[in-house]
């Protein structure tokens, strides 16, 4: 049916499209700067024809334009690129954020009098030479209590601030999980609305956006496979195929304690205030230092093998400080040990004790029923100098055949400790007994070492080599964290700018194409006034 | 490719913060004067940058040590000299009041007078001490080792010296496990107490004017001196070797210091000139955002 209503209707359905696409524009614009928005295309097209009977046969009429869909353009593939890079970008951000701060904690490289430890243990050593050369004098004495007190703050200090960093990274990788489980909740909120919508034949384009926002929220946090449906629902999945968004989900929660008899205790999602304690006890040994579960909705539990994402970023940050923690307390063990075993000929932790016992090294604020056992709960969070150390301090050995005030034999033999190797990573866990592994201790044999002295291990590193090597150890990590957070970054503004390539809106084509939609509205609005005159003129026609 | 007003801004803004990142660490250096100021900077070079640094302070000490003991073997010689000058002048006084038949009662008493002097300076150098220590004394560094004897000698009650017992030897360290014993003992000087009687003899013998018997005890004066001889050229050998250490010290020294120079130290005039083509690009890069982030399409339109 064609005719003049014919016409108009055309028109009328010109002016509707077009105003869609004025409309979509400026939705368009408004959210230019909007995170995650793709821009959306109205697709028009022509309606369906009406087929005409003319004397020379039938013919297809137009019937002017339809809007077949307003959808967003994105493309999927590079979504998923984008997310896997953003899980290995932020893991190690995480990482960085730590390891510059442990390696900011050393104070290394110091120069000159600089506070590190590795100078400050020079000067303890030089302390004992000067003891050794003048053992009769107060000062020396006064000098080696003060240069070895410093050691032990210093390395007090760097232990304590250890653990600080050690509680703010458990915390945060608890409150990544708990971020985590919500995120997971909105995701799964917006699939519900999506699928009402999508059911019915409409694309929800901004809900689409937002859930894809909060979907690379997730990758950041942990390494994920995301599918969606003909539905728009998503399914999410874990690198080691867990799932965590969709049917027989497990949720992630946070270990807090695994008891001796294995007993799990948790913070169910990531909930401190929601601790729950595991239905079945687990193997100790299994989940020995695992902080991450996945709780089935059985409650199950079984443990979290992630690769990336900011959560392990932290997982592993606490997994390195306690490596450091544990070779910051082998190197108090051996500098105590060692000093103390020279100072006491060779005394090495047997029972009994010896009555002139005088350890240079204790354990601060442990308090036991006799000295060795508080030697051996030395670490380097409570390494200090024995209080009553400096009028006790022996500068010669007893089992010299002459102790006289001028001799300072075992002082220079515990300041050539430096350049002794010692067999520092015996006392790494898991430690035995003292008396069990130690230092090979050489007492005085006259002409070939006047003095006594303690066996370079074999395999050993010297107690200053041994430090540079966990300072290079940390360097290489937070290097590494540094570097690759860089190359990611550099790697991921790469695809994200591929992404904006596709889905961003600029602002120039918007433009152009308001003016281009502008020219076919106003065309429209024409063609009306047009069809307007032709009809008073046909009314007109009756008198 | 497809452009957007967000990739301009996004791009424009990532690289002036990395020519910024970029001037921040060069200023750094430049203002520190050092290359590497962290472990992650460059960990072999910390480390290598720390061992060097521990080597140069502990190099400090040992040149310390070496002078400390330096001192104390010049001090050692300068008191052997002047006990072997006063045995000489004993032995001559002897060699006098030997070679006269018959000497005077005024004669005999002020060869004892002198004689009893030397001893006394001999008690004196044999009471050396640098610091307050007494350098002859073995580890008895605190109580003067050589006393006046009742009878007019001089007796050692220091601590006597032996290597195979280890006693009496002060060590100190020169360079890394390298020890030496910087001490004479006072027993070395008197010869196990060979001194305290020779010279007993020549008092008692001048005591009882007897001429004759005096030539012997010149014989074994003689004897004293030459053991005192022998000692100073065993101390002399001493400080030769640590004359040695001290050049070996400071070589090491020096060399290290240029190590270290070489792995922690920043060439001022590559930083500077770094520096100012980063303060450059920086700058240009300003300016082309002024050019670039301005217009749109909707400037131009009425």
């Amino acid at each position: 049916m064609s005719g003049l209503f014919g016409t108009l209707n055309i028109a009328k359905k010109s002016i509707n499209a077009h105003q869609a696409a004025v409309n979509t524009t400026s939705h368009n614009i408004s959210n230019a700067d909007t995170e995650g928005y793709s821009r959306q295309r109205v697709s028009l097209e022509a309606s369906k024809p009406i087929t005409m009977y003319g004397i020379s046969g039938a013919m297809q009429m137009g019937t002017g334009v339809d809007i077949t869909s307003i959808s967003r353009v994105r493309d999927e593939f590079l979504d998923g690129q984008i997310r896997n890079e953003i899980s290995t970008s932020e893991y190690y951000k995480s990482r960085d954020e730590f390891m510059s701060e442990i390696e900011a904690i050393t104070m290394e490289p110091s120069y000159d009098d600089g506070p590190g430890l590795s100078v400050l243990v020079g000067k303890m050593w030089d302390a004992w030479q000067e003891f050794s050369k003048s053992p009769e004098d107060s000062n020396t004495r006064t000098g080696v209590v003060e240069t070895t007190k410093t050691v032990t703050d210093t390395m007090n200090n760097i232990y304590t601030q250890l653990n600080d960093l050690n509680t703010h990274s458990n915390d945060l990788a608890r409150s990544k999980v708990y971020e985590f489980n919500s995120t997971i909740a909105e995701i799964e909120a917006l699939n519900k609305q999506i699928s009402g919508i999508m059911i019915s034949g409409q694309e929800p384009n901004d809900l689409l956006d937002k859930q894809d926002v909060l979907i690379d929220k997730l990758a950041g946090m942990m390494d994920i496979d995301v599918h969606r449906d003909i539905y728009g629902k998503v399914t999410i999945k874990t690198g080691s195929n867990i799932t965590i968004v969709g049917e027989n989900k497990q949720s992630l929660s946070f270990v807090e304690e695994v008891a001796s008899d294995g007993t799990l205790k948790y913070s169910n999602n990531g909930d401190l205030k929601d601790v729950r304690t595991a239905k079945d006890k687990v193997d100790t040994t299994e989940f020995n230092g695992v902080k991450l579960v996945w709780v089935s909705q059985e409650g199950d539990i079984s443990k979290a093998e992630i690769e990336s994402g900011s959560i392990e970023g932290y997982v592993s940050v606490t997994k390195d400080i306690e490596n450091y923690q544990n070779q910051l307390n082998a190197l108090a063990k051996a500098i105590a040990y060692s000093v103390n075993m020279l100072h006491n000929d060779g005394y090495k932790g047997e029972d009994p004790v010896p009555e002139d016992y005088v350890p240079v090294f204790v354990a601060g604020g442990v308090s036991t029923d006799n000295i060795i056992d508080n030697e051996n709960a030395i670490t380097a969070g409570n390494i200090t100098v024995n209080t009553n150390l400096k009028d006790n301090l022996k500068a010669y050995s007893s089992s010299d055949p002459t102790g006289e005030e001028g001799n300072g034999d075992r002082a220079l033999a515990i300041s050539m400790l430096r350049d002794t190797k010692l067999d520092i990573n015996q006392f790494l866990p898991p430690a035995k007994d003292r008396t069990d592994n130690s230092f090979e201790y050489v007492p005085n044999s006259g002409s070939t070492e006047p003095y006594c002295s303690i066996k370079d291990a074999a395999s050993g590193a010297t107690i200053e080599g041994y430090y540079r090597s966990f300072i290079v150890e940390v360097g290489t990590s937070a290097g590494q964290a540094s570097s690759m957070v860089d190359s990611q970054d550099a790697l991921l503004s790469q695809l994200q700018l591929r992404r904006e390539s596709v889905s961003g809106v600029s602002i120039d084509e918007e433009t152009a194409n308001l003016i281009q939609y502008q020219h076919s509205l106003n065309a429209a609005f024409r063609t009306v006034s047009v069809v307007d005159e032709l009809l008073s003129a046909v009314i007109n026609l009756i008198k | 490719m497809r452009i957007t007003n967000k990739i301009l801004t996004g791009n424009y803004l990532k690289n002036v913060n990395r020519n910024l990142e970029n001037m921040n660490e060069l200023e750094d250096q430049m203002s520190s004067g050092k290359l590497i100021r962290r472990p992650s900077d460059n960990p072999y070079d910390v480390s290598r940058s720390m061992e060097v640094n521990a080597s140069i302070s502990r190099n400090t000490q040992y040149k310390r040590n070496i002078g400390d003991s330096q001192s104390w073997v010049d001090m050692t010689d300068e008191a052997l000299s002047q006990i072997s000058d006063d045995l000489q002048r004993i032995s001559e006084i002897l060699t006098a009041a030997a070679n006269t038949a018959v000497n005077t009662d005024e004669e005999y008493y002020s060869y004892k007078t002198e004689i009893e002097q030397k001893i006394k300076g001999i008690i004196d150098s044999g009471n050396t001490n640098l610091n307050g220590k007494y350098i002859f004394g073995g580890h008895k560094t605190t109580k003067p080792p050589f006393e006046a004897a009742a009878d007019g000698t001089l007796q050692y009650v220091g601590e006597n010296g032996s290597i195979t017992a280890d006693k009496g030897l002060i060590y100190r360290e020169i360079s890394p496990n390298v020890t030496i014993d910087i001490n004479i003992t006072g027993d070395k000087i008197t010869k196990n107490g060979e001194l305290e009687s020779a010279l007993g003899s020549v008092l008692s013998h001048l005591n009882a004017e007897n001429a004759g018997q005096l030539s012997d005890d010149i014989g074994k004066i003689n004897a004293l001196r030459d053991n005192i001889l022998n000692l100073r050229a065993e101390v002399g050998a001493k400080s030769n070797r640590l004359e040695a250490a001290a050049k070996n010290n400071e070589t090491y020294d020096y060399n290290m210091t240029e190590v270290l120079t070489k792995i922690e130290d920043i060439d001022i005039t590559e930083k500077t000139i770094q520096t100012k083509v980063a303060e450059n690009v920086y700058t240009a890069s300003l300016m082309v955002g002024s050019k670039i982030l301005q217009p749109s399409l909707l400037d131009f339109l009425r």
